[in-house]
Order: structure tokens, then sequence, then C-alpha cells
């Protein structure tokens, strides 16, 4: 740049900007408004996304990307949840309005939806994709905004703003190994299988993995796997190799159904145990029999075709309102999730005080919820996951989410001796 | 047409700028197992105009090729003066003082000048830095050249599209713009790989003299290679007839013209008939007429159409 | 060898530009002002959300212009950009971050001034592409284009696995930019214009703002010069740009070098306003956006490559943010086509139009409109990476 150039050029700007320092500029400062809102409800405090007749909870979900079907699925469950909410009343005399932005899984389109709720919700009750979350977290706690994701590596624990909902992965899998070693009969000196996706929720799970084989005395043979990967011959000829008595499986759906086909094929009938995340209902179709005959899922809540007061309501209530929409556990991850963020709003409201740091204070000082699937959750720490305990669910072809309940809540002694991981 | 004065005003004086003698001296070239250049030696004498000719498929684009380093030599060599071209890289070649055209036309998007800018590439220094902050030096640098591209483009006649896109030029236009750049090197020799070709005949005397001009005016060295005889009788101080990769025949026009080898290369061994002048020259003269119904309408088009201009495979 | 003085005699005309080009100028001048100028008042009017798709657009757009410098003037085919940015954000984040933990990993840092990490991060990016200069000398084409995709898996690998530098899938937090104590942060010092509070995004504004009125002038220049010139010889031929005595395989790895540091610096930036990157950005969508930008913008154009990524990154925010109104389109989370569906048609069918109603991207459109007489079509279609060599050197 030549520099005579330059200096007009910045005498321009810097004209141009004292000029309009006098016009005013039409920017909202949408981020603070007023702290101490006039409440009809005596000395109810508000802040961001409450007015008098309506509080607003942001959701960031996935609608279109890789994540889209669990998206779908929560996104629909959680308004399912606030329309009867509303129904009822609403909370502190105002109806709860959700705003929903898809992010795609892109971290950019992440950011920019982001800034766009951030000011205007009084807390975030759903936000998919661990990787979004992750680049995210900074700014929620700067923020302050109570957010709900929906993923549980342990990695996610640690701050106060962002509530992992259900158990993680490392101690999900402890009680799953814990269950499979009773129930398919491991002893000590046996080799189990770990096919886990090369990505935060495969590295999280391999920790839990890695620990309750030592605690078993499995010596536990690993198979690490990139998360696009759908050919898992190589992992499975590995496993078969190596003589592995059981497979734990961290992986998505679409590479499940390519273990539970090709151990079939192979003759390599061992059991198989997943995450809740690795099933899904359209596996059925291909590979139902084998992962009838073989497959346990590992997950935080009971199947949604278990037969329990909350979960028959919620399942005729979503066909009602959704008839075309699969029932999956997706579902009840949603509705659950939104139950939790509701049960915090109620209690804000009971304390008076509906700002989003209320509403975070609120949720944290609840410390034995009961949302009526078994668990109770208690939220006080921020360095713990709510509860420990974990479901065992099995294949049944006959009820529309492909699984059933085969053990209730429970927690394997490991669980709690494990060391979480501890983030900064 | 202008007349030469820049060019002699620039460049002829400098001592430094004496033109050396370029020496081929047996060069074979093999693809394959196939032997595209069979030992031809030839040496082009200061400040002439030497024409490689022969029929299709001799070996003369494969010539022009190890001359500007496009092809390694597989045996024999190449001198310019005292330096040793054989296995040079092509733009060591050009820094030497080769510059060379194409058969077809090719040059690069932008206006003439950018191409004849491209031209001095090797003259000029402005690295990627200086040029990216505009220092003082490499503005001054381009300055300064442009205006000696201006003249050249003037010399050849093309001052008057000096700022316009290439793409939208004629044939006969864009042949001339790739000579300029090829000038625009300084060059002590000029490799010519058939200017006319494609030309209509107003085109072609307009190139002619231009060849002419840049041996009279710069006083450098031109090969040439063409398939218009005329044009190569008038201009060529001296001529090398090549066939099947070997070289044929050597020496002045008028001798080659008569040379019994060249005439059975042109006319077919069958049609052998003594070595009376006047039937080659009827041969000779049938080749020009052929060259001349090369399409001038391919004009609209920056491939050259000429049917036989492969190499022998 | 001794440069040619040329020797300005009677036959030189006059260097003077006539009265006609020179007005053009300073109007190109004048609209070049007035743009900065209503950039710079841009964080006075926009909200956060659109501060942050033009902080996304401003770093897109000088990543652009370094792979249009690679692919569109040079004619190298690249799908390895995402690696490059990721190598200058983690560079930037490795240079000016301190050790510490990020997630369950100890990572080490450098803990330089932000500033200096800048430019080390940038002069990093533009090392690794030219370490990667044998491997770029010897392929063309498809074959480059499929070797520097080997780029972004490999990075994808070490970000993931060099918790010590990445801070692996929990990626790293970047330190704000800084300079003398002025922190391009929320806070630190509070600071409020005329009524306006100027926080992260928007004082992050003017940096991405000086950087890319840097980056378009260095890349003019670069591509108006003899190395512009060079390289795009070696697109239209490499044998004809050797013969004209460019050094093809020198100019081939500088031009890695230069559009990588161009990368360099959009990852630094990103990584200022993301506050914290993760592997994930930096998969292969993130080079295919590129190469979507600098084709939709114009092969080998700078103002090209910034009308690509303005179009590429804002928009599907305009389409997403406006689609709620648009009929027959319903709420995210709602039945029916939902905004992001409709913003990727519309996307989608823009993209379509404008390759078909104008094949030079936009920036032939802009050329065209402003030279409206009838010119043959230039087959910008062949203009591809695939260069046409001169026969008879080939044969």
């Amino acid at each position: 740049m030549k520099p005579r150039k330059g200096t007009r050029a910045a005498a321009a700007v810097i004209a141009i900007l004292a000029l309009s320092a006098t016009a005013c500029s039409t920017k909202e400062k949408d981020k603070d408004p007023a702290p101490n809102g006039s409440g009809n409800a005596g000395q109810l405090k508000t802040g961001a996304g409450v007015s008098d007749t309506e509080i607003k909870v942001g959701e960031l979900s996935d609608l279109s990307g890789p994540f889209a079907p669990l998206g779908k699925s929560v996104t629909n469950a959680e308004a399912l949840y606030y329309e009867q909410l509303n129904a009822a009343g609403g909370v502190c005399n105002r109806q709860v309005k959700v705003e929903v932005k898809d992010h795609g899984y892109d971290p950019q389109k992440a950011g920019t939806a982001y800034t766009e709720l951030s000011g205007k919700v009084v807390g975030i009750s759903q936000l998919v994709g661990s990787a979004i979350v992750t680049q995210l977290k900074d700014q929620i706690e700067k923020d302050g905004i109570l957010t709900l994701p929906q993923a549980w590596p342990s990695t996610l624990l640690g701050k106060k703003v962002i509530q992992v909902t259900a158990t993680t992965y490392d101690v999900e899998i402890i009680n799953g190994i814990s269950y499979l070693a009773k129930n398919v009969g491991l002893v000590s000196g046996d080799k189990v299988g770990h096919i886990f996706s090369d990505d935060e929720f495969g590295a999280n799970s391999n920790a839990g993995a890695k620990y309750a084989a030592q605690q078993a005395g499995f010596s536990l043979v690993e198979q690490k796997i990139k998360p696009t990967d759908a050919d898992m011959t190589a992992a499975i000829s590995a496993m078969k190799s190596a003589g592995v008595k059981a497979i734990i499986v961290s992986a998505s759906p679409r590479q499940v159904g390519p273990i539970m086909g090709g151990t079939e094929t192979a003759g390599f009938k061992v059991p198989v145990l997943a995450h809740s995340v690795g099933f899904h209902p359209q596996l059925l179709a291909l590979v139902g029999a084998p992962m009838e005959a073989r497959l346990y899922v590992a997950s935080p809540v009971p199947s949604i075709n278990t037969d329990m007061p909350l979960l028959t309501k919620l399942v005729a209530d979503y066909k009602a309102k959704y008839p075309d929409q699969p029932i999956d556990q997706g579902v009840l991850s949603g509705y659950t999730t939104a139950a939790m963020f509701g049960e915090a709003l109620k209690a804000a409201c009971k304390a008076g005080d509906l700002t989003p740091a209320g509403v975070m204070a609120a949720h944290r000082a609840q410390t034995s919820l009961d949302l009526g699937y078994g668990a109770k959750l208690d939220f006080s720490s921020p360095d713990k996951p709510p509860t420990y305990q974990t479901y065992i669910l099995r294949v049944d072809k006959t009820v529309p989410s492909g699984l059933k309940t085969v053990e209730q809540a429970f927690e394997s002694p490991g669980a709690r001796t494990y060391t979480l991981p501890k983030p900064s | 047409m202008t007349q030469s004065v820049p060019l002699a005003e620039t460049s002829g004086a400098d001592a430094d700028f004496a033109i050396p003698e370029l020496n081929v001296r047996a060069v074979t070239v093999r693809f394959a197992g196939l032997v595209a250049l069979d030992a031809v030696s030839f040496t082009v004498a200061p400040g002439s105009i030497h024409a490689v000719i022969g029929p299709n498929g001799a070996g003369k684009s494969t010539c022009f090729n190890v001359l500007s380093g496009v092809y390694k030599a597989t045996r024999g060599t190449v001198h310019l003066g005292e330096h040793e071209l054989t296995g040079l890289a092509p733009h060591k070649i050009a820094e030497l003082g080769i510059a060379r055209t194409f058969q077809n036309i090719v040059l690069t998007q932008g206006t003439v000048a950018d191409n004849l800018m491209l031209g001095r590439h090797g003259l000029t220094k402005a690295g990627f830095t200086a040029t990216a902050l505009h220092l003082p030096s490499a503005v001054r640098e381009q300055r300064r050249h442009r205006e000696r591209a201006r003249e050249i483009a003037e010399f050849m006649d093309l001052g008057a599209v000096f700022d316009a896109p290439v793409g939208l030029l004629p044939y006969g236009v864009r042949k001339r713009v790739e000579m300029a750049r090829a000038l625009c090197m300084e060059p002590k020799v000029l490799l010519l790989d058939e200017p006319v070709a494609g030309m209509n005949g107003a085109e072609r005397v307009r190139t002619a003299e231009a060849i002419a001009s840049v041996r009279d005016g710069l006083g450098i060295s031109i090969v040439l290679v063409e398939h218009d005889m005329g044009l190569i009788m008038r201009l060529a101080d001296e001529v090398t007839v090549l066939d099947f990769g070997r070289r044929i025949a050597s020496g002045h026009p008028d001798a080659i013209r008569r040379d019994p080898e060249v005439i059975r290369a042109y006319l077919g061994a069958g049609e052998e008939e003594g070595a009376a002048g006047e039937p080659v020259a009827a041969g000779l003269a049938g080749l020009v007429g052929a060259a001349d119904e090369a399409p001038a309408a391919a004009d609209a088009t920056p491939v050259h159409v000429r049917q036989e201009n492969e190499e022998r495979q | 060898m001794s440069e040619p003085e040329p020797k300005p005699g009677a036959a030189l005309r006059p260097a003077a530009p006539g009265p006609a080009k020179s007005s053009v100028l300073n109007l190109r001048v004048a609209a070049a002002v007035i743009a900065v100028v209503v950039m710079a008042l841009m964080p006075y009017y926009l909200t956060d959300f659109w501060l942050l798709t033009g902080l996304f657009a401003m770093a897109a757009a000088l990543g652009a212009i370094g792979l249009n410098i690679l692919s569109g003037t040079t004619g190298q085919l690249s799908l390895g950009h995402a690696f490059f940015l990721a190598v200058g954000a983690y560079g930037y984040m490795y240079f000016s971050g301190d050790s510490g933990r990020s997630g369950t990993h100890d990572i080490s840092g450098l803990g330089l001034p932000p500033f200096i990490a800048l430019i080390l991060a940038v002069l990093l990016a533009g090392a690794v592409g030219g370490l990667f200069s044998p491997i770029s000398g010897r392929l063309r084409g498809m074959y480059l284009g499929i070797a520097t995709l080997a780029l972004v898996f490999i990075g994808e690998h070490v970000m993931i696995n060099a918790h010590s530098v990445t801070g692996g899938y929990n990626g790293r937090a970047a330190e704000p930019m800084e300079f003398f104590g002025f922190t391009l942060a929320d806070e630190d010092p509070y600071l409020e214009v005329a009524g306006v509070e100027f926080a992260k995004y928007e004082r992050l504004w003017y940096l991405a703002l000086a950087l890319l009125v840097i980056g378009i002038i260095v890349a003019r220049n670069l591509l108006r010069g003899r190395p512009g010139r060079a390289l795009g010889a070696v697109r239209d031929s490499e044998i004809a740009a050797a013969v004209m005595g460019v050094p093809v395989a020198r100019f081939r790895s500088m031009a890695f070098v230069v559009s990588s540091m161009y990368a360099g610096l959009a990852g630094v930036i990103l990584a200022l306003v993301f506050g914290r990157m993760i592997p994930e950005y930096f998969g292969l969508a993130l080079s295919i956006d590129y190469l979507a930008m600098i084709v939709i913008g114009g092969l080998g154009s700078v103002g090209g490559a910034v009308a690509g990524a303005v179009f590429v990154t804002v928009l599907p925010q305009l389409f997403a943010h406006y689609a709620a109104s648009l009929p027959l389109v319903v709420e995210s989370g709602g039945d029916g086509v939902g905004p992001t569906e409709a913003a990727r048609y519309l996307y989608g069918a823009a993209i379509v139009l404008v390759l078909l109603f104008s094949p030079g991207g936009l920036a032939g459109l802009v050329r065209r409109v402003r030279t409206p007489r009838t010119t043959p079509r230039t087959p910008a279609r062949s203009r591809s990476a695939h260069s046409k060599e001169p026969q008879g050197a080939a044969s």
C-alpha cells in the first residue's frame, strides 16, 4: 500500500466513524436485556429469554447432517414434552417456547447458530454432537447458560453449565462388561475384543473398557476403526485370530451392522456388547437374526417399549403427534432431556429466579430427580454424571424400537471405583 | 511495417552480446527403440538464418525440442559458443539465449503485454516478496521492461493490440505475438517452428519481412522449421534437410534445390527422375502450393489444424 | 546474465497513461476505499450472528485467495487446503498458548505474544506447503488432487493423536489476539464506542478486515507482477513456460508456499474467532468448500475468490436465516421442508445458475457487465487444470 493513499483512506474511515458516532447505531444490544425485568409474580427475577408471558428455550440440533435421525427424534420428543408442559399451565404462568436451530454437524454453522440463541434463551435443552459441544463449551461457559448435550463422553464433565444427562460412555461400558461377564460366562484370563471408533466417543469408551478388563482380569484386544469405515472385515478377522470370547463395539450403527453380519458369515458367533447410540431399528432388516441371538445393548435408559406408565404414555402420545415418525431410543432420550430442563425451570420458578443463572442454580440443586423411568438423578456435581446406572437391552423384533429391557438399572462395583478422566 | 531501428539500437552495439555459433554434434534421440534423430549434426553460423526442412516425421520438431531442452538427447552434444546445452533444463537454456516458438500457438491467458512480459521473465529479477510488497525496485523493473516489451510489440506490428487480451486476436496476429514473446527474451538464437503455417498470403509476407529484419536488425541467429519452400528459399542462408531422423543434405538453398537425395525424400523413391533441377523445383513448388492451401480459416482456433504435422512416432 | 538496459530512444512511446485510463483507476481506488469504509462501519449495525458470519467470510476469502493462486492461477488441483488451514490454526494456538491441560490431556505451548504467534503460524504453514513440493513437483492434475487428499487424512490423524500440541478430540483453546495490552476479546479493557459495546467479534472484525485488505493487495501485486505471469504460464503449458525461462518446479512449489500461507492466515483468524478449534472442522468438506469458492468466484481472479468466499459462506446463512419466512417452509424441527433443506435447495440452485450462465464465475460475470460488447465466448470451461501442451513438443 502506498502510504499516502493509505493514510487518506484511514482518515476517511476515521471521519466517517466519528460521524456515525453522533448518528445512532441501529444495533440492538440484545445481549443484556434489563436484568430485573418487571415480573408480575412478586419478586420473580427474570433475564434473557423470559418475558411476562413466555420462556424461551433454545435447541441446537443436527437435522440435516450425519446425526439427523437422532436429532429429528430428539427434537420431536422435546416439542412433545413442552407442548404437554404448556397444556398443563406452563412454568410460572408462562408458556415455554422452543427455538430450534439446525447446525448440520458443521462447527461453523453451529457457531453462528449459537450466537442467534445466546442472549435470547434461558437455556439450551438440546445440543447434538459431541464435537459441537466441545467447540462451543468455552463460549457456553462464558455466557453461563445451562446446556444439555445429546452426547455422553466423560470429557464433557467438569463444567457447571454443561449437564451430561446420563451415565457416561466409559461407565456404561464398565457396567456392560460386568453384565456380560456374569451372563455369558467370561472368566479371568479370557480375551475380550474392543472395536472402537477413532473419535471422542470411542476413546472415552475404551478408557472404561480398559479399566473393566483389568479389574476382571480379561486381556483386551483392541481394534481402532475410522468413524466413517464401513468395511469391518479386518477388525473382525483380527478378533477371530486373537480368539476373543466376546466383542465390545463402540461405534455407530453403520459399523455395528457389518460387525454383526461379518461375524455371522465368518462363523464367529460370539456375544457382542454395544452402546445404545450404536443401535438403530433399521439394522433389524439387515442383521436381525444375529442381533437377536448375540447383541447386548448397554443403555442409560430402558427400552422405550418397556411396560412403564411413563413410557407407554410417551409412545402413545408420540404416535398421536407424529404418526409417520419412527419410535426409537432418541425419542426417550429427547423426552427425558426436555423433562430435565422442565424440572429445572419449575425449580427456578419456585426459587423466584428465572434468570439463566437462576435456572442453572436450581438445576444443580436437585440431588434426586426421578423422571419416571427408574434412575435417580443427582445433578449436584459438575464433575460426575448424574447417574452411574445402566440398563441392558436386547433385540426384540416385535416392538417398534426393536429393543426390550432385560436388566433393570444397575450399577456395577467398578462404576464408582473407576476414576473419571479429569478435564481441566 | 515498422523498421528495425529500436531493436538494433538496443542490442547490436553491446560487446557482451556477441552472437555465438550454435553447434549440433551427432545428436541422437531415441524413444523406446524408435530413432527420432540419428546422429544429426549441423552448425548455425552467427547471424544467419538456418532452415531445417524435411518431410513430415523427419525429426524437425524433435530437433527443436532437443535444442530448447524439452527432450534430452540420447547421444551427442549441443553447444552454444562454449556453453554446452545438452542436459540443461529448458529454463537454463533459455537463460543462455535460446528462444523458441511452437508449431501450434502456445500463449498464456491475459493480454499481449502479459505474454511479452513473460518473455522477459529470465531478464528480470523481481521475486515473490518484492512483487507482493510492491517494492520500488520491482515497480521500476516492471515499468522499464514493459517499455521494452512495447518497443518489440511495435516492431512486430503489435503496438495497437498491446493491451488487448490474446484470446480475442485473430490467428495470424497471435502467431506474431508468439514470435514477439520469443524476441522479448533478447535471444542470441531464435528457433521458429513453422512461423507462417496457417497464415494467408499477406500475413506470410509480413512475417517473412519481420524474420528478415530480426536477422538484419539484431544480428541474431535464426533456426527455422518451415514447409513454405518459397519462404525458405528467400530467407535461408543455409538449409539442413532431415529425413527419417537423418541429415540427408546441408548447404545453400540453391544447392539443396538440386540435391538428388532431397528430391527423393520429397517425391518418394519411386519417382526418381534424374538430377535435373526442373522436376525438383516443381516438386518443391507443389509443396509451397500445398502449404498455401492450409486453412487460413484456422483464425478462430488456437490449434494448428494441418493434418500431417505429427512427428513419426 | 547481464540485464539489457533498454535505452530510451526516439522510438519510445510516451509512458504516461491516457486521461481516460487514470480516471478509471481513480474510480476503482475510490470504490475500494468506499468498500473498506462500509466494511469498517459494519460492527455498528450488525448483530453477533452477522458479525460472526462476516468474520467467517473474511477468513474464507483469505483462504480462497490462496487456493486460487494455487489452483486457479497455477493450475494445481489441491484437495488439501483444509490441512493448511489446520496448520495455521493449530500453529497459532501452539505458539501463543501456554502449557496446561485441555480436556484430559496435558498440552504444551510456547506462550509467545499473539501477534508474533500469528506471523510464525503463517510462516509455518508456508514452510509445510514448501515441504510438500517434492510431491507436488512430480504429480499433475487429478493425481496431485488425490495426493493432497492424503494430507487431509494425515492431518486428521495428527490432530487427533498429537495431544500435546492439538489437544486431541477436545481441541485447544486459542489465546485472544493482543496488541500492547489491548485484547481482542469481550473485555480487558471493556470498550464502548458510540453506545455500541465493542466485544470480541467487533474487535476481531477490524483485525480480519485489515488482514483481508492486505491479503487482497498482496495477491493482486503478485498476480500482476512477474511471479503471477510465470505461474499463469505454468498453468497454460509447462513446456512453454520452461522454454520462456521459467523454472517450472520452483514456481510450482512457490505457488504451494504462497497458497499455504494464505490458508494458514485464514486458519489463525478462524482460531481467534472460534476461540477453540477441534479437528472435526478441518475435514475434506472444508477443502471442497474452498474449491467451490474459487470455481464459483472465477478461477485465477482475486476479486473472484473473495466473491466466491462470500457466496459460499454467507448465502447459506442468509437462506437459513430467512428461509423460515418463505412460503412452504416450516420451522426447524417441524414436519416438511425445513429452513436448512430450503437453504440447501436455494444454494444448490444458485451455484448451478452461476456456473451455467457465467462459466468464468462471479468474476467473469462482472467482467461481462463491464465490457458489454459482444465478445467471442471464452471457453472458460476448458480453463481447467488440464493444460494444453504445445504440439510437436510432446510428440
